[in-house]
């Protein structure tokens, strides 16, 4: 009862709380952009409606997901803003500020005039196609069992870091915490997030467990930063990790442990969600 | 510190003066290699520099045999590396430069490549570590750890580092890195025939070399008063007895 408390205490829930609707699975063929194989049904799922009680938020999460898995590709031209708002059921008032969120995020442009409309504007990182093609293939199976070793991996990190981090290693944690959120190109974000989580197993004192996170970063690290599906916000990871960090810096073993394991888990929850609509392409 | 009680006066001061003693010889053995790779290091630079022009990753070549020879088989301390690490910049073809050679624990060299691209998730930013900003900052030598050197070596060691200046300018760092395991292997011997539960504790507070279980390597003794508590002089590390173990 003492965790959940603390839990609660740390201000911890879950971060978009989006129920995905469930398309029919999607056939591909191997090789190739995931854009390029969506079927034309598939794509129109992603501008399928909305369960009632979701808002604008969850309305520019789903487009930022479907930009950022590349099911909707650099440069293409989003349906009409009425067309949008009644595809996905919601008011044009709330498509709109959906759509000044995606702006702001920069990924999608409004061009006024006779040509004008609402543009994908994510100029594909070279780095992006494979990593998409690398979280559609993992099964669901591989992504559940990785993120078993990593909160594994995180969370005895995050006990044993809590018993032996020196006040340096503290201060430490808690400036690598808001890197995240500091950082705005997809891979300064990813090395900043992996690099949160070696400093944890480092101050655990083992070579072992820092080993181990080096290995899942290095693996699975770059999946989670997705641009624009990304497996969490950066605001929402720096928050956490200043939260694993305060639970370290008090000492505190159990909750650090915990709030990595829920962290991680958390993500690796995302990243399944992520996965399963590649595979849908929804 | 609480010294003079019942149980300690069964221990003889004069052993811990000399426990400390033989743990500052094997430190001051492993600063006089550090000193060695330092005076190779400066006599190699010294002809580029003093030409004025920046010295070239060649010009360094040498310094692998000195460093082998060092690390090799009947080399006393065991180190786990040693080498040189240059100042970002200083060197015309690399920006970042280490000439570091490990010593595995079968006693195989091989000298070091850790990732020096910044862009890189593996990224060894060794200008951020402590071993290498304190000599910069203070112009004296350094011992930092027992730390897990991510990136680098990936071990768990301490790190002896010396900075390396000529004419006021900064060149980099000469170092060695030490495994507590096996500082452990040359210091336990004396430390267990002290008669009770000892540490040799990091300026942290951090086990170094413990002859109990219940102090491990890399754990922080906090809020404890040790029964006897003696600093070394020249390593920045002290000797605790807790208490005396019951079978001594």
């Amino acid at each position: 009862m003492r965790e959940t408390y603390n839990l609660k205490r740390y201000g911890f829930k879950g971060f978009y709380g989006i129920g995905f609707s469930v398309g029919s699975p999607v056939g591909f063929e191997e090789g190739g952009d995931v854009a390029a194989r969506v079927s034309s049904t598939a794509r129109e799922a992603v501008f399928s409606p909305l369960d009632a009680g979701n808002r604008a938020e969850t309305v520019a999460r789903r487009l930022s997901d479907a930009i950022g898995l590349g099911l909707i590709a650099d440069g293409e031209q989003l349906p009409s803003e009425s067309e949008l708002a009644a595809q996905l059921g919601v008011s044009t008032v709330t498509l709109r500020e959906a759509l000044a969120t995606l702006r702001h995020q920069g990924l999608v442009e409004t061009r006024r005039g006779r040509t004008g409309g609402t543009f994908v504007g994510v100029p594909v990182d070279s780095s992006v196609v494979p990593l998409r093609g690398r979280l559609r293939e993992l099964t669901s199976e591989d992504l559940r069992d990785l993120g078993d070793m990593h909160e594994a991996v995180a969370g005895a990190a995050a006990r044993l870091a809590a018993e032996r981090a020196s006040e340096d290693e503290v201060d430490r944690l808690r400036s690598h915490a808001r890197t995240v959120a500091d950082e705005h190109a997809a891979g300064a974000r990813r090395r900043a997030d992996g690099r949160f989580h070696v400093e944890v197993a480092a101050a655990a004192q083992s070579p072992r467990l820092t080993h181990a996170e080096i290995a899942f970063q290095s693996d699975i690290g770059a999946l989670l930063w997705l641009p624009g599906s990304e497996a969490i916000t950066p605001q929402a990871a720096a928050k956490q990790h200043e939260t694993i960090a305060e639970a370290i810096g008090c000492g505190d073993g159990p909750v650090a442990r915990t709030l990595a394991e829920e962290h991680v888990r958390q993500e690796m929850g995302r990243l399944v969600e992520l996965h399963l609509r590649l595979v849908r392409g929804t | 510190m609480r010294e003079g009680g019942l149980s300690v006066a069964r221990l003889r001061p004069s052993s811990f003066e000399q426990a400390c003693a033989s743990v500052d010889d094997r430190v001051e053995a492993v600063f006089a290699r550090v000193e060695a790779v330092r005076r190779d290091v400066l006599a190699l630079l010294a002809r580029p520099l003093g030409e004025n022009r920046s010295p070239r990753v060649a010009e360094l070549d040498p310094l692998q045999d000195s460093l082998r020879t060092a690390l090799g088989a009947q080399a006393d301390p065991h180190l786990a590396g040693l080498g040189y690490i240059a100042e970002v910049g200083l060197f015309e073809d690399e920006p970042r430069l280490l000439a570091w050679v490990r010593r595995a624990e079968d006693g195989a060299l091989a000298p070091l490549h850790p990732d020096l691209d910044p862009d890189s998730f593996g990224f060894y930013d060794f200008t951020a570590a402590e071993w290498f900003r304190r000599p910069l900052a203070t112009g004296s030598r350094s011992m930092v750890g027992p730390y897990v050197d991510f990136a680098g070596t990936d071990e768990y060691v301490v790190t002896l580092t010396a900075p390396i200046v000529l004419d006021g300018r900064f060149l980099g760092v000469a170092g060695a890195d030490l495994r507590p395991g096996e500082l452990a292997d040359s210091l336990l011997p004396g430390l267990c025939a002290l008669g009770a539960d000892v540490a040799i504790v990091n300026a942290q507070g951090r086990v170094v070399v413990s002859t109990s279980s219940r102090w491990q390597v890399g754990a922080l003794v906090r809020d404890s008063a040790p029964a006897v508590n003696r600093s070394c002089r020249r390593a920045p590390w002290s000797l605790l007895a807790l208490e005396p173990s019951p079978l001594a």
